[in-house]
Order: structure tokens, then C-alpha cells, then sequence
């Protein structure tokens, strides 16, 4: 009577009963009081939640343990599997590494063998046209221009920045010594000196195209 | 998290999606734990009973009824494995201990009134000292209905008992415990 008193399976009218009959009885109201310690007890007992730990632990070792047993689970088909597979946090770091380190490979491959194109590049470039630390100049040294220093039309030839004329000498800036350097361009340039600046003929500016390609000398010195 | 997400889950598992049950199980295994460290008394039991209650509720989750509640489902599959894992305990003890060490099972502590819990070792102490005279049918039944405070119908459905087969267990239970407590702290009996 008294625990479905305490499970409250009593009626009012059968509650109210009890509760009288508590005020009179002494052997039932001590029975009642042992029911209470024993509540309370229990009460204490139920309040604490087991606490566990490492649960991510346990979790992981759970799935593990499905994976492992049921390898060849039918709901687990091979898409499924692979999916699921590619979903584990682990993979995931993995992959997320992997691809970190093949972009990183790629990367460092791509820039290496870039730094190496262009150094052969640059190698390929340096033989071709030769770079010089700023201030050399380079000059065309040959008896007929000599002879032809004095003439005031050579002089007027004023620098552009590409050309000079310098005590009978084609001074030739540094970034123009590729076109000097080439028997082309050094046709040229005496042509285009010989032509439109001393209006020689066109035997003369042959003979004196010939000659510097014979007897001129290119010469690197330092100069402003 | 609502009913509807753990049954969203539970399809999800019934597919096939592990990823699905991963977060079924990180949702749920404390309270399965809960339950097993109330019944079994021993943290790494408790652990094994349950990693191989969710093995369990991965191969069975399509007996599962949506309509139900997925914590009684569990429970169930908890208790039993429980159940089967203390039948093996009290089988080895009567085996392997003497008189001596069976006895030496902790007792009710003294200072009960002030008595509080806070670790797990000084729950399972207690709950060892409350249930160790007990058949295992009361010692079930009053641990799912007292100590994790399931209704009596849950207990019913857990345990495949009738209502008043509940009750019953529950009565001779509590009434093996008032005495024990009389016995251990003192307190006068009443004679009939």
C-alpha cells in the first residue's frame, strides 16, 4: 500500500485514507519513514551519471568494430563502402595532406624547371647578345672611318642614345651591340652612316662596307 | 535532437551510411553507458557491453520500429548483454572465490545520511552494496526502474516481464533493500 502510495497508483479518496491512517499508526509510519531513507538513498544513487571517459574512443573503436565485422554487409556496396570510406575524418585528413603534397611536389617541380628554362634562357640570351654592366660602350674602329672622323657630317651624327661618333670610332650604346655585333647589323650601320649621313655613292659606301667588315674591331671600353 | 533526426539516422543506417551510425552512436552511448555501468559495476565491461550492443544494433536496425522509441530499442539490446555478462560473473565467482572474497564485496557505508557520490568507482561500490544480495531479476529490474529511472513499462518492455511481474520483483527488491539497510545501520524492524 505504502509504494503505490509513493508510485502515486492511489486513488484521492485511497491517498487521503492513507495519509489518516499514518497519523495513527506508529508501525506504519516508521515503515514509511525506512521507505523515505531508502528513496533518498536511492535518489543520491540515481543523481550521479556515470561518467565515461574518452567517449571518441569508444566511438571509433565501435565503428571500427562494425567495419571489421561486417566487411561484406550487403548494404555496404562498393560505392557506398568507398564513400563511407573517403568520409572517415582520418581519410579525410589524409587525402587533404596528400593533395597538400602532390600541389606542393607540382609546384616545386614547376618552379624548379621554370628557374632552369629560364637560366637557359638567359644563357641562351647572353651568348647571343652579350649584356655588360652599364657604362661600357662598345666602338667601331676601322681605317676609313677613321679618315672620315673629321668630316663635320660624321660629327653631326648626335647621339640618339643608339649612336655616336667619337674620335672617328661608331660609338655604339650598350643595348644597341647585338645589331653591331651581327655582320648584318653592322651593314647596316655603316651603310645608313655612309648613305644618309655622308651621302657617298653607292661604290664608296660598298668599299667602305667592305672594309669594315674586313678590318673593323669592335672594342668594349668603359665610357659614359 | 528530435525523434525525427534519430529516425532520419536510423534510415540512413538501414542504407548503409556508417557516417549516419557514427553520430547515432556519439549520440547515444552515454546513456548506454549509463545503463551498463549501473547494471555491470565495472567501467571496461561496461565498454565492451557497449561497443558490442551498437554491433549489434548496426546488424539489427531493421528490426528496429520507428514507431518506438529508438533509447528502449537500445536499451533492451543493453540489458541482455548485460544480463548474459552477469550470469558469466556470478557463475566464475561462485567458481574461482571462496566464502571469504565473495563476502569481501563492499559494504553500505556508515555515514549514509551525508553519504554523496562522485566518481564512478564510489557508484558502482554503492550499487554492489545495495544489489549484491539480490536475484538478478530483482537486481534488473530495480536497477532500470529505481537507479536509471525508467517507467515500469519500459522495464517491462526491456526485460520481456510482464507488468506485474515488474511490480513483483520491484516489491521483494525494495523489501530486501529496507532490510539490509535495517541490518548494516541499526534501524529496529518491525516485527509483523
Amino acid at each position: 500500500m505504502l509504494y503505490l502510495y509513493r508510485e502515486g497508483e492511489l486513488s484521492n479518496n485511497e491517498a487521503g485514507d492513507l495519509v489518516q491512517h499514518l497519523h495513527a499508526c506508529e508501525s506504519c509510519r516508521l515503515e514509511k519513514e525506512r521507505i523515505d531513507k531508502l528513496d533518498d538513498l536511492v535518489t543520491r544513487v540515481r543523481s550521479f551519471s556515470p561518467t565515461m571517459d574518452s567517449p571518441a574512443t569508444l566511438t571509433s573503436g565501435i565503428v571500427s568494430a562494425v567495419r571489421s565485422t561486417f566487411v561484406n554487409d550487403p548494404r555496404l556496396g562498393s560505392g557506398a563502402r568507398l564513400f563511407e570510406f573517403f568520409a572517415r575524418q582520418e581519410v579525410r585528413i589524409a587525402s587533404a595532406f596528400f593533395i597538400i603534397l602532390a600541389v606542393g611536389t607540382f609546384l616545386f617541380q614547376y618552379l624548379t624547371l621554370f628557374t632552369q628554362i629560364h637560366s637557359l634562357e638567359s644563357a641562351a640570351a647572353l651568348e647571343a647578345r652579350p649584356t655588360h654592366a652599364p657604362g661600357l660602350l662598345y666602338s667601331v674602329e676601322s681605317a676609313r672611318l677613321t679618315k672620315l672622323s673629321d668630316s663635320k657630317e660624321l660629327r653631326d651624327l648626335v647621339p640618339s642614345g643608339q649612336y655616336a661618333v667619337e674620335d672617328g670610332k661608331i660609338v655604339v650604346r650598350q643595348r644597341d651591340v647585338a645589331s653591331l655585333l651581327s655582320p648584318t647589323g653592322l651593314r647596316f650601320l655603316t651603310s645608313t652612316v655612309a648613305s644618309s649621313v655622308l651621302r657617298m655613292d653607292k661604290q664608296t659606301i660598298d668599299n667602305l662596307i667592305e672594309d669594315v667588315e674586313k678590318n673593323a674591331k669592335i672594342i668594349t671600353r668603359f665610357g659614359q | 535532437m528530435t525523434d525525427d533526426t534519430v529516425r532520419d539516422l536510423i534510415q540512413r543506417c538501414n542504407d548503409g551510411d556508417v557516417l549516419a551510425f557514427e553520430k547515432l552512436v556519439r549520440k547515444f552511448q552515454s546513456y548506454a553507458f549509463a545503463l551498463a555501468m549501473r547494471l555491470l559495476c565495472d567501467e571496461t565491461e561496461s565498454r565492451d557491453i557497449v561497443q558490442e550492443s551498437f554491433v549489434r544494433i548496426w546488424k539489427h536496425i531493421d528490426r528496429f520500429d520507428p514507431r518506438k522509441q529508438f533509447t528502449t530499442w537500445m536499451y533492451t539490446i543493453v540489458t541482455n548483454l548485460c544480463v548474459d555478462r552477469l550470469r558469466t560473473i556470478n557463475r566464475n565467482r561462485k567458481l574461482f572465490l571462496s566464502h571469504d572474497e565473495d563476502s569481501a564485496l563492499p559494504d553500505i557505508p556508515d555515514d549514509l545520511d551525508v553519504y554523496e557520490i562522485e566518481s564512478n568507482e564510489e557508484l558502482a561500490a554503492m550499487i554492489k552494496s545495495l544489489t549484491r544480495e539480490l536475484p538478478t531479476k530483482q537486481r534488473l529490474v530495480f536497477t532500470l526502474r529505481d537507479i536509471q529511472d525508467l517507467t515500469v513499462e519500459e522495464v517491462a518492455t526491456i526485460t520481456g516481464l510482464s507488468v506485474g511481474s515488474v511490480k513483483t520483483n520491484l516489491h521483494y527488491a525494495r523489501r530486501a533493500l529496507r532490510r539490509l539497510m535495517e541490518d548494516k545501520h541499526h534501524v529496529t524492524r518491525l516485527e509483523p
